[in-house]
This record gives C-alpha cells, sequence and structure tokens, in this order.
C-alpha cells in the first residue's frame, strides 16, 4: 500500500485564537518506509499522524491509500477502513483497563473478521515476550509490558500501516529498544511505519527522517 | 473475543456503578408493585365491604319482612267493606258513606269460610240533627261482633261489646257540653236513651258521636235492614299484598262491594321496612361514593408517587451513564480509533444500561414474588402477576426506561471524535 498527502493543512481554534497547526504537508510513501518524525512539542507530529491515520480531516488537501480517500468515505466505512489498515500505538499504551493482555491484543478483531485471530495473537505474545502475562490486566503490567501489548494490538490484523505517536516515550531504553526492533521488522516485512518522537536515537531507527516546525516539514531525509 | 464480552468485563470492572444502576431500576420497579398491591388490596377490601354491606342489608330487610309478616299475623290490620256504588270522595269527606247494602251481607261473610278475617262489625253510620239540643250528630248504629260461624269454639274473642236496645254512649262534646251523666236518660230523635258510657275526649269526629244499637238506628234513619259499612277488624295475610289476598276472597263471597285499608300499625311497619331499605341502599351509595374517591385519591398519589421515583431512576441510570462515558472516554476514542463504528460504541454503552434494566428488573421481581404474598395475600399477587399487560409492563418497561436514559449520553459519547479524545489524552 502507498500513502500520498496533498497539501495538508489543519488549524484549531482555541482561546488565544486560531492556530495552524499543519501547513501544506506534502508525503508520498510506500512499502517498508519507516518513518521517524521529530520537531518540537506543537508542532503538529501527532495531528500529522491523526490525518494520516484516517481519525482527523484535515482542513484543506487530500489523503489517498492506493486510489482510496478515506475522508471521502462515510464514518462507517472510514471506521471499517482503519479496522483493515491502520493501526496505532501512543505514548500512554490506552489499554483497555479490564481486559487482560490476551483480550486487549484481540480487540482489533472484533471489528475486522477477515479471519480468526487466535493464531496470530498466540504469536504476537510470543514474539513480543509477554507469554506470562497474557491472562494479566494493564494495571498489573510494567511500562514495558504495556507498550508491547498495546504494539500486538496494532499488529493483530497485520495493518498496512502503523502510526506510533512518541511509543518509546515513557519506557526504558530496554524496552524502547524492543519495541523499536518489533517495528522496524513490521516495516521490512512490507509494511508502512510512521513514528513520532523525541528521541535521537528512536528517530535515526527509520529509514526516512521527516523534520518538522511549526506546523510544516522541515527537511525529509 | 467479541463485543458482549467487553461489555461483561466491563461491569465487572465497574460493579459498584451498575449496582447502583440495578438498585435504581429495582427501587423503580418495587415502587410499581407495591402501588400495585396497595391499590389491589384497597379495591379487594371495598368490594368485600360493599358485598358484607350488601348482605347485611339484604338480611335485614329480610328480618324486617319477617317481622312485619308475624306482626301481621299477629295484629293484623284493618279493612272498611263498603257498597259497590259508593263514592270513595265522599267516605274520605265526611266520614261515612251514604249509599247502603243488605244486612244480610255480614251474616254472608260471617257463614262463609273466610279466612283472611278475624272480626266483623256491621255499622250505619249517618250525620243527625240531635232536634232536642240543636246540636249535630254523628249517629252510629253498632250491632256489636258478628261471630265467624265456621270457626266455633275456635273463635276470636269479641273486640267491641254491643250497644244494647235503649241505651246509647255519647262522645265527649256530647256528654260534657249538656253537662249528661252516666245513667241519665236523655231524649233523642223523640226516643229515651239511658247513657250507659261517655267517652274521654279524643279531639275527633268521636267526640261528637252517639253510639246506638243497629236495630235502632235503622229505625231512627228509616233504614230497616240496612247497612252502610263493615268493618272488618285484625284481618290476616302472611303476603306483603295482603289488601289484594282479601279482596279476592271477600270478593268472591261479597261480590258487589268495595273494600279500602284503614291505617294499621302493620302499615307503618311495612313503611318502616321500606324507609330501612332505602337509607341502608342510600348509606351503601354513600360508602360505595366515598371509597370509590378514596381510591382515585390513592390512584393519583400512587401514579404520582411511581412517576417520580421512575423519573429519579431514569435521571440517575442517565448520570451513572455520562459519568460512566466519561471514565471511559480514552477508551472509546481507541476503540474508535480501532474501528469501532458509532453504532458498535452506542451498542457498548447502552448494554450496561440494558442489563441495569434486566437485573433490576429481576431482582425486584423476585423479591416481590417473596414479598406480596406474604404483605397483600396470594389473591393480590394473582391480580398483579396474572395479568397480562401489567406482566408487560413489568418485565419489558424497566429495561426500556434504562435503555431509553441511557440512550443520550451514549449517542453523545460515541460521537466523540476519536481524534479529539487521543490528542487531549
Amino acid at each position: 500500500m502507498a500513502l500520498r498527502a496533498d497539501g495538508i493543512s489543519k488549524t484549531y481554534s482555541s482561546e488565544s485564537g486560531v492556530i495552524r497547526v499543519l501547513n501544506h504537508i506534502n508525503l508520498e510513501l510506500s512499502k517498508s518506509d519507516f518513518v521517524t518524525i521529530s520537531g518540537p512539542s506543537g508542532c503538529g507530529k501527532s495531528t500529522l499522524l491523526m490525518i494520516l491515520g484516517a481519525l482527523q480531516e484535515p482542513d484543506e488537501g487530500t489523503l489517498e491509500y492506493d486510489g482510496i480517500s478515506p475522508y471521502e468515505l462515510n464514518a462507517k466505512d472510514r471506521a471499517q477502513f482503519r479496522s483493515t489498515n491502520i493501526g496505532f500505538v501512543f505514548q500512554d499504551f490506552n489499554l483497555v483497563p479490564y481486559l487482560n493482555v490476551r483480550e486487549n491484543i484481540l480487540c482489533p478483531g472484533i471489528v475486522n473478521h477477515s479471519k480468526d485471530w487466535g493464531a496470530r495473537s498466540a504469536e504476537l505474545i510470543e514474539s513480543l515476550g509477554l507469554s506470562d502475562r497474557v491472562d494479566h490486566y494493564p494495571d498489573q503490567l510494567s511500562s514495558g509490558e504495556k507498550q508491547r501489548t498495546a504494539l500486538a494490538r496494532a499488529l493483530l490484523v497485520e495493518p498496512s500501516i502503523i502510526f506510533a505517536d512518541e511509543p518509546t516515550g515513557n519506557l526504558d531504553q530496554s524496552n524502547g529498544q524492543k519495541v523499536l526492533e518489533h517495528l522496524t521488522v513490521y516495516a521490512n516485512n512490507g509494511a508502512i511505519v510512521m513514528m513520532a518522537t523525541h528521541d535521537k536515537e528512536a528517530f535515526n531507527v527509520g529509514n526516512k527522517h521527516l523534520q518538522m516546525a511549526e506546523g510544516s516539514v522541515l527537511t525529509l531525509t | 473475543m467479541n463485543i458482549f464480552r467487553i461489555i461483561i468485563r466491563e461491569i465487572r470492572h465497574s460493579k459498584g456503578t451498575f449496582i447502583m444502576g440495578v438498585t435504581a431500576v429495582s427501587v423503580s420497579v418495587l415502587s410499581y408493585i407495591i402501588s400495585l398491591s396497595v391499590l389491589s388490596k384497597s379495591q379487594m377490601s371495598f368490594t368485600d365491604k360493599m358485598k358484607r354491606m350488601n348482605s347485611d342489608l339484604i338480611k335485614e330487610i329480610s328480618d324486617l319482612e319477617n317481622g312485619i309478616r308475624k306482626s301481621m299475623k299477629g295484629l293484623g290490620f284493618n279493612i272498611h267493606i263498603y257498597p259497590e256504588q259508593q263514592d270513595l270522595a265522599e267516605i274520605y269527606e265526611q266520614g261515612y258513606g251514604e249509599q247502603t247494602m243488605p244486612e244480610e251481607y255480614v251474616e254472608k261473610l260471617a257463614n262463609s269460610k273466610i279466612v283472611t278475617v278475624n272480626h266483623l262489625l256491621p255499622r250505619l253510620t249517618q250525620m243527625v240533627k240531635w232536634a232536642e239540643k240543636e246540636q249535630s250528630v254523628l249517629l252510629i248504629g253498632v250491632r256489636g261482633e258478628v261471630p265467624i260461624a265456621f270457626r266455633g269454639e275456635n273463635r276470636k274473642k269479641a273486640l267491641i261489646d254491643p250497644v244494647k236496645i235503649g241505651d246509647i254512649v255519647l262522645g265527649y262534646e256530647l256528654h260534657n257540653k249538656y253537662e249528661i251523666k252516666l245513667g241519665d236518660i236523655i231524649k233523642f230523635m223523640g226516643r229515651e236513651f239511658k247513657v250507659t258510657a261517655t267517652h274521654p275526649s279524643r279531639g275527633t269526629i268521636d267526640d261528637i258521636t252517639a253510639w246506638m244499637a243497629l236495630s235502632t238506628v235503622q229505625e231512627l234513619l228509616k233504614k230497616s235492614g240496612l247497612i252502610n259499612g263493615i268493618l272488618a277488624l285484625e284481618c290476616n295475610c302472611e303476603s306483603i299484598d295482603r289488601l289484594g289476598d282479601i279482596k279476592k276472597e271477600i270478593g268472591q263471597i261479597l261480590p258487589g262491594t268495595k273494600i279500602i285499608e284503614k291505617e294499621s300499625k302493620a302499615l307503618a311497619r311495612a313503611e318502616a321496612r321500606n324507609k330501612v331499605k332505602k337509607t341502608g341502599e342510600k348509606q351503601m351509595q354513600n360508602f360505595a361514593l366515598s371509597q370509590k374517591e378514596l381510591i382515585v385519591s390513592q390512584s393519583i398519589t400512587a401514579t404520582l408517587f411511581v412517576l417520580i421515583i421512575t423519573a429519579l431512576s431514569i435521571g440517575w441510570i442517565a448520570y451513572l451513564t455520562f459519568s460512566n462515558v466519561a471514565n471511559r472516554s480514552v477508551e472509546i476514542g481507541i476503540l474508535g480509533a480501532m474501528g469501532f463504528g458509532g453504532s458498535k460504541l452506542i451498542l457498548l454503552i447502552i448494554s450496561r444500561a440494558t442489563l441495569m434494566g434486566v437485573a433490576g428488573t429481576l431482582c425486584a421481581l423476585l423479591l416481590s414474588f417473596l414479598a406480596v404474598p406474604i404483605f397483600w395475600g396470594e389473591q393480590v399477587f394473582n391480580d398483579i402477576f396474572m395479568n397480562p399487560s401489567n406482566l408487560f409492563i413489568l418485565t419489558c418497561v424497566p429495561t426500556l426506561l434504562a435503555c431509553c436514559s441511557a440512550w443520550i449520553p451514549a449517542v453523545k459519547g460515541a460521537l466523540k471524535d476519536p481524534a479529539v479524545i487521543l490528542r487531549n489524552e
């Protein structure tokens, strides 16, 4: 799957006035691109991930995935599109507190019925080192385990694109490294991974590096 | 993994608020059942009281009727037998009739096998002028009682003693005004009579009445062998329509007569019975009216009570759902990001309220099944739970209301932009 964004702009209204968060962003990504995004806080990294992840409609610009424009779909179809093609990983993990590790990982399978996800979840649990934690609840897990659970959940339905918003922000180096390794492997297997990060080491992991400031792309190397 | 597992897990996770919701539904359903029970019991008590009052009244009237029959049998009542051509208006106007009938009528009646009459008193009555005193006098010729032949030795004792020939009995005004005393010999219509009795003042026409032997009066009035009335005393009849029965019997013996009833104690008792019946019926009507008003007032109070409790429950469940949605905003956001559509998110939220409704209803029904027969009895229990419309209201409405109360918070929660939620997070 290839991603193409043209002239993406976004403004937010706040008490202090209108803030232009993204300013005519153009991007073209293809299979196995692991894009790391860096920039100061408030430069629009998270908003860019939300817009590219078909979660938040831009004020201007177009977004296409292999000719499909998610923002031209109705809400139901767009949700279906996300459930099939997109995975999210957040800095705060955002696990469902009353579901155990296995159930959290299996959650996306509720809306994606393309196959029985049991084997896939077992494989992810194994590969992410969560085998002895499958029946544990989020409040019984360490930060690293939580993030690996969140990563497994994002990878369950084998989406074409993973958006990771500072996935290592709350992790120690060792756990951060593990997460980055998995994302790299996943990208190498043909998916697109976009990761926003403040961590220089993590920034260097990707094969494409996007530097942002004040809603614009400074460099893309 | 499916959506219902998420719902059940979430309920297990936040069982405190879930139990509060269940309690609200239970209280609401119980308030409805309690109101129904109280109203049903009132209605039953009212119906029982009405039945009891009705049977008491019927018994009272029946007792009274029996009493009347007995008193009629014991006391009898009195009738006047007049010639058929006699104008009754004349009798009511002057106290006697001008028309006459043969004296032998009374013999005929006495010799018949009449059973409804005990005493027969033939009389000839006329208003005359006591020329010697320039005084109007109601002259009554009486023969004394004519014994009823077929009864023989069993006949009843005579009620009135006859006035002998040559004797006269005077009313108060006649002896008092002219200072006549017992044993005095007075002249009346050219003949001399011995005063054998004087009556005290009665304040009626009796005060200007003079009683003589029937044959004497017939001679004085030149109406030999004639009478103008027969007074029949202590007539027996057990039925309420006694006059009809007597008329029938006398009519067969003496065709060409007419009969009127003289006021009697038995008649007064019959009237009393009617009064008792009317009063009883009126009392029952008043009681029924007051009870109905009471039941209407109870119904209004119960309805208001149930409505208030239900409104509070709806508000409480809505609040709990709002609070639940607020607490789960990140979860809702992440599920939305994963591709859960609005309808699935609404289902996720509203199912919780639906289960509150179901669980609350079940708890209330269970409690009611135990408590209603104990506090209000089996009949009230059957009235409530064997009634299809009540069953529908009790089983479906609470759950529907719980769903409805959660609808707005569920929709608001499901329609929240996941991007906004996750960005704020």
